[in-house]
């Protein structure tokens, strides 16, 4: 007996102590704390969702864009403050000729990729042949079917990649050629997908076509911007880390980026507190105003470019009637959704594209008059909501929406006498339910990828694949295809201008309102600007006491 | 012994292959695809995207090369990460096991102890005080206990980290959210099962020849009360290793629940099947350890029986 207990308690020992070895081995050195990192210039940073890949031209997310940016610089940067502003970034300077149909970059001569290859006109050729390769997959390329005959080598309609409209002239000189005139051109620049990647790399890991990303890892990964990728460890961080080659690196102050994926927002929340955050990606939505209330100085609200809207399914009865879209419109309360539902300093979304746009006045048409919702709706065949069939309202499954929704629906009912039902469904079946049209009314959003209007109304046209109302009208075709190629800029935001007032007069969507990022921040972060597409520059961003 | 566990492993397979059968025709059919986005990608890209990795090909087809590259232990690519299922599935396994251990420990080491005194005192303080305090930890999910155990400990005491796997510090808050719920339900279980066995006769005549007490609930007793425990182990042991989703995002630790999870959200097809295999693998081989150890235990039970 005496022998056996002692062999119990040998193996009891050996577990422990087996336990702990595993305890020890895999686990580093820890992670600074937000005042460690004030002293040492690293910035903790909550980002959302582990990254999908860090291939500036297969990704697609927020988060991805968060990081890539640090790792890769575009030809024009964001600028610090304002997004509407283009900032020289691999282009040192540019000229457009006079309708703003051909660019020409004049790349700087200390541009470097971190291996210290220099970055040449011809990396941006072969990164945009990449992406406009038939068959590859990148989910951004429409992006760049702004180069002339870009869209048709997609399409295998022209087999010659000399035709596309990019070419270098020279090792430092890069000339685009553009399918019409776009005087916005600079803003979609700023774009990740117009990001260059560094050939040699890419061909060293499989070539245009490998869907691995291995060149992606650390020890791989070759980029020309501020920070270099030196740790990606999935679900806990990606750490960057200041570029010694970066031309501009003089004037940074952070030594290091670490990129958190925290999905939870209490999480996020709790890190924060108890200091190992200084910004973080959301604040839970009922913490909201108990912030702003007793921590005003930490908790931030800043206009982001975004709306949330409802899609009709203008196919459908009752729905396929405008007066009763209109009626639907004009009887939700939208300041009193934004002021007692989203609690986040939202703005009333009085038309499609938000505000922000410089030299875009958005036509702010949607007003609140139950009144003549209600006539509207009688001249529909429906008075007082009668013979009104039933509908249902769907909604991806979160509490959020459906708060919004019973707010929407409950105004629908007192101010139009029509009762609709709300029917949840989960992400990926909700997602599917739209894109067949398979809904009445469903809860959507839009967040712009740069700055001109055209980002957010090129979507409502005839067939375009993020439609999903199965709206169509050919004037509004037709503006955006001449707002896409207007000479000038007044033309272009007229075309827009005019292309939106149909929308809101046809109302395929119902706006409800206008994002806004809202975050936590350290007050030592500085430089950290409240930006409508929420890029920061990182090289300018700094910590200090 | 070898023939009975021969025959359990062969019956596994058999049950592993219906498993992997179903959860393949499974995902398939639920609506959605791993590429579908609120922004949908053009209609030739995500042509491009299912040709790449042979969905476009009929089901019966993308079975058996499943089944193929299977056998040959490649799990596939994942659709939404860089990392292949092989890889998320060796990165992330270790480390629901290492918490899953430590969770473990602290069930047996609190569970056992707590009710081994509660069968013992039986209807005294000792037993209805920790026996409420379990009822109350069984009802309490880990949703709950996990963000007050990071606040109270982790914002405001500031004793260990709220989040992350970086330390060994950091498994502490974690490992006792998972092994707290699993310690009231095992109390709960030990308690009833020792009860069962000092309320036999044997006991009784221990007792009248005099038999100490202690000696009677350590060798006497405690054999057959934990029979009931060990059975309840088998699943949960292969429950609590493969990881918990709301532990590890509450923590945000960097383990298997949450693949299993995110993956059938995200519609990634070969990362679903590849943590149902290994979820099922975990669970045949708990289960076969489990009736092993009963009959090494149990004299009543024979391995040609069970």
């Amino acid at each position: 007996m005496k022998v056996t207990q002692q062999a119990v308690f040998r193996t009891i020992l050996f577990g422990f102590s087996a336990l702990a070895v595993a305890m020890q081995s895999g686990c580093g050195k820890g992670v600074p704390n937000v005042d460690e990192g004030v002293e040492q210039g690293i910035l903790l940073f909550g980002n959302g969702t582990e990254p999908k890949t860090l291939d500036p031209q297969r990704a697609t997310g927020v988060p991805e864009n968060h990081i890539i940016s640090a790792l890769i610089e575009g030809l024009i940067n964001y600028h610090l403050t304002d997004d509407n502003l283009p900032e020289p970034g691999v282009a040192e300077r540019w000229e457009a000729n006079e309708d703003s149909s051909v660019w020409t970059f004049h790349l700087r001569d200390d541009a470097y990729w971190s291996n210290g290859d220099p970055v040449t006109a011809h990396d941006f050729v072969y990164s945009y042949k990449r992406m406009l390769t038939p068959g590859f997959p990148g989910e951004y390329s429409q992006m760049l079917y702004q180069l002339k005959n870009a869209r048709e080598y997609k399409e295998e309609k022209v087999g010659d990649f000399s035709e596309v409209g990019i070419r270098a002239l020279d090792d430092k000189t890069l000339v685009a050629e553009l399918i019409g005139p776009t005087p916005y051109f600079l803003n979609m620049l700023k774009h990740y997908s117009w990001f260059p990647v560094h050939p040699g790399t890419i061909e060293a890991h499989g070539g245009v076509f490998d869907m691995s990303g291995t060149w992606t890892l650390p020890g791989n990964f070759v980029g020309n911007g501020p920070f270099v990728l030196s740790e990606w460890r999935p679900n806990q961080y990606v750490r960057v880390t200041k570029s010694p080659t970066y031309w501009d690196r003089g004037i940074m102050k952070l030594n290091e980026i670490i990129f958190y994926p925290v999905e939870d927002d209490n999480t996020e929340n709790r890190m924060f507190f108890s200091g190992h955050m200084h910004i973080t990606g959301t604040v839970p939505t009922n913490d909201v105003p108990v912030l702003r209330r007793e921590k005003p100085e930490l908790i931030h609200l800043d206009n982001y470019l975004g709306t949330y809207f409802y899609r009709l399914n203008v196919t459908k009865a009752p729905l396929d009637n405008p007066l009763v879209r209109k009626a639907l419109a004009l009887s939700i309360d939208r300041q009193a959704i934004v002021e007692k539902v989203t609690l986040g300093d939202q703005k009333p979304a009085l038309a499609y594209v938000p505000p922000g746009f410089k030299g875009y006045e958005t036509p702010a048409h949607l007003g609140y008059d139950p009144e003549r919702a209600q006539q509207l709706l009688a001249e529909a065949g429906y008075p007082g909501g009668e013979g009104f069939p039933e509908m249902y309202l769907l909604f991806n499954t979160s509490e959020g929406h459906r708060k919004i929704a019973e707010a929407i629906v409950n105004m629908w009912n007192k101010n139009l006498g029509i009762n609709l039902q709300l029917e949840n469904k989960e992400w990926k079946v909700y997602l599917d339910a739209q894109t067949h049209l398979d809904y009445d009314i469903s809860r959507s959003a839009w967040i712009g990828d740069y700055m001109d209007p055209i980002t957010f109304l090129e979507m409502f046209t005839t067939g375009n694949g993020n439609n999903d109302t199965g709206w169509s009208n050919a004037k509004y075709d037709e503006l955006i295809d001449g707002a896409f190629r207007a000479p000038s800029e007044a033309l272009h935001f007229q075309y827009l201008r005019e292309a939106e007032e149909i929308l809101l007069e046809e109302l395929p969507i119902v706006p409800v309102y206008w994002y806004t990022r809202i975050y936590l921040k350290d007050p030592r972060l500085r430089n950290w600007n409240p930006k409508l597409l929420d890029n920061h520059p990182y090289k300018y961003v700094y910590l200090s006491e | 012994m070898l023939k009975f566990i021969l025959k359990r492993v062969a019956q596994s397979i058999v049950a592993l292959f219906v498993i992997i059968t179903i959860t393949f025709f499974m995902v398939r059919f639920a609506p959605g695809d791993p590429f579908s986005a609120e922004r949908k990608m053009p209609e030739h890209i995500k042509q491009n995207l299912m040709e790449h990795y042979g969905l476009n090909d009929p089901l019966a087809i993308q079975y058996v090369n499943y089944l193929g590259n299977l056998v040959q232990g490649d799990l596939g690519p994942s659709f939404t990460e860089t990392r292949s299922v092989n890889q998320i599935l060796a990165a992330s396994f270790p480390v629901s096991l290492e918490l899953g251990s430590w969770a473990l420990l602290i069930a047996l080491g609190i569970g056992l102890p707590v009710g081994i005194t509660a069968s013992v005192f039986k209807n005294s303080m000792a037993d209805y005080i920790p026996m409420s305090i379990a009822m109350i930890g069984i009802c309490l999910p880990t949703f709950v206990l996990g963000p007050i155990l990071a606040l109270v400990f982790g914002v405001w005491l500031g004793w260990f980290n709220v989040s992350g796997w970086f330390m060994p510090a950091d498994r502490v808050l974690p490992a006792l959210t998972i092994g707290l719920v699993y310690a009231a339900v095992i109390a709960r279980i030990t308690r009833g099962g020792m009860l069962e066995v000092l309320s036999q006769d044997f006991v009784r005549t221990a007792k009248a020849k005099g038999v100490p007490f202690p000696r009677i609930v350590f060798f006497h007793t405690l054999k057959g009360g934990l029979l009931p425990v060990i059975s309840f182990l088998g699943p949960a042991l292969a429950g609590i290793i493969s990881g918990s989703f709301v532990v590890e995002t509450v923590f945000q630790i960097p383990g298997m629940g949450r693949q299993f999870v995110q993956s059938a959200f995200n519609r990634d097809y070969t990362l679903v099947l590849g943590t149902v295999i290994l979820f099922a693998v975990l669970i045949t081989i708990a289960n076969l350890l489990v009736d092993i150890v009963q009959v090494i235990i149990n004299p009543r039970l024979r391995f040609e029986d069970s």
